[in-house]
């Protein structure tokens, strides 16, 4: 059973297939003249309660209309913090990504993360939940039935407010499906009315997966900013007048997050 | 709310003696009656009465076609004007009160009338309503829309200073103001979503109507409830001498009206259906997705009134409209059901008061089918209770008051499935008004029309009411049970208009208005949506309050066959609601959390040059306006350009009457596109690319412009039968307007994005054959 919320989010593909549906529309490339802003700082990191290292990414934006090249941030110092007197500062691997040295995540404890870079200083906070158990993982089939779709069942724990952060990562396909995995960035939602219940969650926006893959499933549970920024950070459809960034938990005019997330998987392979 | 009425009616008598009718000084005599058309009986709205022997003495007809005059004992000739009816003269001998109806003939060669038009030839410069205007829906055949379709609100936004929200869209901008600032009325009841077909299509049937009269943010005091503008419609009442029907066949929908006499000559009903099958078209369509879905609306008017005396009148009328659409999983079906009942009734021949019974109703239900079906509800419905009073003191004055009172009752979204549902969350509210008003001739050059209305909206139980923190989520709850009066707003709304006529065929005209507007159309759509919502003032949501400044120069040229005017605007917004960054309104149980307040304003100038006479008619309107608002925590407090602000917007109409039986016209629309926002970066997180945002509205839509062509040949026009077919052409050199532009990575080169821009419509051909007899 979904969250409705869910769903209502996806409603905006109606004007959308209507668009379709009047026989005369059409749609084309065009271009558009852009502004080039300064570069703005990317954090992206997490720290989740399965063995480390955790790792945390540091990018730039770029221009609109330049290709997916996104320059890593070099040099920073970046260091996790927990409430339990713990701290790490995180040694970069690769331009740009920083790694944990020994920290082990806890559910139930705060992190902080904190970065400094270019004389600005950009903090954030999250709090570890509880994990929650995939039950069982069901293959459904889309209006094609070559296409398919994976319903995730859970049972989620009654007097306290959970949020989930689903993802499905291709680990294998064979032809004639044989595909390179597109990143999404997940299936999101609150246990609201369905606290305490079995919650069947049909994950229809994910990509859809093909006979003869094999899929690792993992049920996050996230703290509410981490939920917030994700909610807000779904684009598909832009067309909202009140599209803006995404509700970060970092300061100082950061964009990303620092998510402390609980997990746990299952592997699915669909006949 | 009685009690208030009953000292207000006092206070009234007191100061204005000539109320009570008692005071018959100097042997006045009253002459009054009923305009109608002689061929069907359809009573006349603001027709002109005119004293031949005193020069600038009249008075008009009132939405019920009914005048009066009250004159100085002694002989005189009436002529009653409306535009496209000859013009009828009658001798009086005023030593008595007098009842004295009018039945006008059509003009012959009525098809050489303008379509927009005010309705005394000179009325543009003389009326005292500047900003008005008003349709003649005789002629609303010369000008077809998509698809052929007749249609009011798409002719409305031929006006200058009215621009379309867009295409696929019934929404519209007056003065800068979005679309939830209009308020529509059908025969006194709100229509609280005027689209069909996610906004191809208005739910007005043109065959039903009879009379559209636009005022754009400065309408008297009788009227009140929105910012911007407010589009009074009124239904024909029906052909009370004979048996009628008409209709047309179209590529997309058919149309059939029947009218006739209940009583002939004392009554008469009048019934108009839509249906269309725009299904049929997508069941053609190659994609599978596209085969599978239904697209469908109807929609009913119906309308009947009785004649008990020469004293009373009663009307009853109703609209019933639905849409469907159906595609795959998901349905959404909406639909408005209005219907009010009302009684004409003259106390004595300068008293004359109307009682209305209304009822109003918007519901919208959405299924969603992968398994388990679930329902989201939304509706709003009022009921409305009026009463208004036209006193026609004497020929240089004529005071309006009354009184009306509206229960709202407001489901904004409820979730059902067979396993769970949510509450249902109601929310309640009462909304009590008073208004005085009245036209008054100063001096021969000087009129005034001043009036004042009260309102007070007051927010009810049951119901909880919640205090939200800076992010949004409740900090705590208050709850209240039925019937309860949580909070009510008072507000007070001044109305102001001054004619000054500097020639006889030139004017200058000044207003100024406040406008309060209690429930809100909630919305971050792009594009008119069935899923927007109507939300009341609360304890967090504050009423709206709008104050308008205008003043215009009227000129007509050649008697009247030329007219020119331009006017200036400004207006000033307080209590402005605007929605956080990535906000979510759609079906957000706590949407007051995503609501913000700030301040508008919106200026600009109008200007219209008309030929109203000829073989050739039309119109050419230009409107250069800003519309901008500033709010804390959006752009960083800085004033930015409103979604609705269209700098330019270019309207150009002609008409061409080769002779009886071809007819040609075209429009041409420009305006500038909507402010939006658009990335100015991108990033990448988890693998996904993600736009980056700088401000919002900082960019432009492209600008959109159109030509349309039709014509319309006359296969057979007799006495009793006419029929014709329209051919016509919608945006005629196919121009690919943008309806939106999105970014999204390159399908082709994972590299890359792109901006892609989607069109709704390329060149449409249609043929609409239409019949009456």
């Amino acid at each position: 059973m979904k969250k409705p919320s869910e769903i209502f989010r996806n409603l905006k593909i109606i004007p959308g297939l209507l668009i379709i549906a009047a026989c005369w529309s059409c749609q084309e490339v065009i271009h558009v003249d852009l502004n080039s802003a300064l570069p703005k700082l990317i954090i992206d990191g997490s720290v989740s309660d399965q063995p480390g290292p955790y790792q945390v990414f540091l990018s730039q934006t770029v221009s609109y209309g330049r290709n997916n090249v996104f320059p890593p941030v070099s040099g920073a110092e970046v260091v996790i913090t927990d409430n339990a007197r713990n701290s790490d500062t995180l040694v970069e691997v690769n331009p740009g990504t920083y790694q944990t040295n020994r920290l082990q995540g806890l559910s139930g404890r705060t992190y902080m993360l904190t970065v400094k870079n270019n004389h600005a200083v950009y903090t954030a906070i999250s709090t570890m939940p509880s994990p929650v158990s995939i039950d069982t993982v069901v293959v459904k089939s889309r209006s094609s039935t070559r296409k398919k779709m994976l319903s995730v069942i859970f049972f989620d724990p009654k007097g306290i407010t959970n949020y989930y952060r689903v993802l499905e990562k291709l680990i294998n396909s064979k032809p004639p499906f044989l595909r390179i995995p597109q990143p999404v960035l997940g299936t999101f939602m609150t246990d609201g009315v369905l606290d305490g219940t079995r919650i069947d969650l049909l994950t229809f926006n994910q990509p859809s997966f093909y006979q003869f893959d094999a899929v690792l499933v993992s049920l996050q549970c996230i703290d509410k900013n981490v939920y917030d920024y994700f909610m807000s950070a779904d684009q598909s459809g832009n067309i909202s007048t009140t599209v803006s960034n995404p509700v970060t938990n970092i300061s100082n005019g950061a964009l990303g997050y620092f998510s402390a997330y609980a997990v746990r998987y299952k592997k699915v392979a669909i006949h | 709310m009685k009690k208030i009425d009953t000292i207000a009616l006092q206070v009234l008598f007191f100061f204005f003696p000539a109320v009570s009718g008692t005071t018959q000084a100097q042997n006045k005599f009253t002459v009054s009656g009923i305009v109608n058309d002689i061929s069907n009986g359809e009573k006349l709205i603001s027709g002109t009465i005119a004293v031949k022997e005193l020069s600038g003495t009249g008075t008009d007809t009132n939405g019920y076609g009914f005048y009066s005059i009250t004159l100085p004992s002694g002989k005189y000739t009436l002529t009653a004007r409306y535009t496209g009816y000859e013009m009828k003269e009658e001798e009086v001998v005023l030593n008595q009160n007098i009842k004295l109806n009018f039945n006008l003939d059509q003009k012959m060669n009525q098809l050489q009338e303008v379509v927009v038009t005010n309705i005394r030839k000179d009325i543009n410069v003389t009326g005292t309503q500047m900003g008005v205007q008003k349709l003649d829906m005789k002629q609303i055949n010369s000008l077809p829309v998509l698809f052929g379709e007749k249609d009011i609100l798409k002719t409305i936004q031929l006006l200058p200073g009215i621009v379309p929200e867009g295409e696929g869209s019934s929404g519209f901008y007056v003065r800068g103001g979005a679309s939830g600032q209009n308020l529509i009325l059908l025969d006194e009841a709100t229509v609280f979503n005027a689209s069909h077909l996610l906004g191809f299509f208005s739910v007005f049937n043109s065959d039903a109507i009879k009379d559209v009269t636009v005022y754009k943010g400065n309408e008297p005091a009788e009227y009140g409830g929105r910012l911007s503008s407010v589009i009074d419609i009124k239904m024909n009442d029906g052909n009370d001498k004979k048996y009628s029907v008409s209709g047309g066949i179209g590529l997309i929908d058919s149309r059939v009206s029947v009218e006739g006499p209940i009583v002939k000559d004392k009554g008469s009903f009048s019934v108009s259906a839509r249906r269309t099958y725009a299904d049929l078209f997508t069941s053609l369509s190659k994609d599978t997705l596209v085969k599978r879905s239904t697209l469908n609306f109807y929609d009913l008017n119906a309308k009947a009134n009785f004649k008990l005396n020469d004293n009373n009148r009663i009307y009853l009328s109703g609209y019933l409209g639905k849409d469907a659409l159906n595609i795959t999983n998901f349905g959404l079906d909406w639909g408005n059901a209005i219907a009010t009942f009302r009684w004409n009734h003259l106390f004595n021949q300068k008293l004359f008061s109307n009682t209305s019974l209304v009822y109003s109703n918007y519901t919208y239900n959405v299924g969603i089918n992968f398994g388990n079906q679930i329902n989201i509800v939304s509706k709003i419905q009022d009921v409305s209770f009026k009463q208004d009073y036209q006193n026609y003191i004497n020929p240089d004055n004529k005071l309006k008051f009354g009184f009306n009172s509206t229960y709202y009752q407001f489901l904004p979204g409820t979730v059902t499935s067979p396993d769970s549902s949510s509450n249902r969350i109601h929310k309640f509210a009462w909304e009590n008004n008073l208004y005085v008003s009245d036209e008054l001739k100063l001096t021969n050059n000087l009129k005034t029309e001043y009036g004042v209305r009260f309102t007070g909206f007051s927010i009810l139980g049951p119901g909880s009411f919640y205090n939200y923190d800076i992010q949004g989520n409740p900090i705590d709850t208050a709850s209240y049970s039925s019937g309860r009066i949580i909070k009510t707003y008072f507000n007070m709304e001044p109305r102001l208009e001054l004619t000054w006529l500097l020639t006889g065929n030139s004017s200058v005209k000044a207003s100024c208005n406040r406008n309060v507007q209690n429930i809100h159309l909630i919305s971050n759509s792009t594009s008119a949506n069935p899923t927007n919502l109507w939300l009341p003032s609360s304890n967090k949501v504050i009423p709206e309050i709008a104050d308008q400044f205008s003043v215009g120069y009227y000129r007509n040229f050649n008697d009247n066959r030329y007219e020119f005017s331009a006017e200036l605007y400004y207006k000033n917004i307080l209590n402005l609601i605007d929605y956080k960054d990535g906000s979510r309104l759609v079906f957000n149980t706590n949407i007051e959390s995503q609501i913000l307040f700030g301040k508008g304003r919106a200026y600009g100038m109008e200007l219209c040059f008309r030929k109203n006479e000829g073989k050739f008619t039309g119109w050419l309107s230009y409107t250069l306006s800003r519309a901008e608002q500033k709010f804390d925590q959006i752009n960083n407090g800085h004033f930015y350009p409103s979604t609705q602000d269209r700098t330019h917007d270019i309207s150009m109409v002609g008409i061409y009457h080769l002779s009886p039986i071809w007819t040609f016209s075209s429009t041409w629309v420009y305006y500038t596109g909507n402010a939006v926002t658009f990335p100015s970066g991108k990033y990448v997180l988890d693998g996904v690319v993600l736009n980056y945002y700088t401000e919002r509205n900082g960019y432009r839509m492209p600008p959109y412009h159109r030509l349309d062509l039709s014509v319309t040949y006359m296969l057979k026009k007799t006495a009793t039968k006419e029929s014709s077919l329209t051919f016509s052409l919608y945006n005629a050199y196919d121009r690919y307007n943008a309806y939106s532009i999105t970014f999204r990575p390159n399908p082709a080169n994972l590299q890359q994005t792109q901006a892609i821009q989607t069109t709704l419509f390329g060149i449409v051909p249609s043929i609409t054959y239409n019949f009456k007899f």
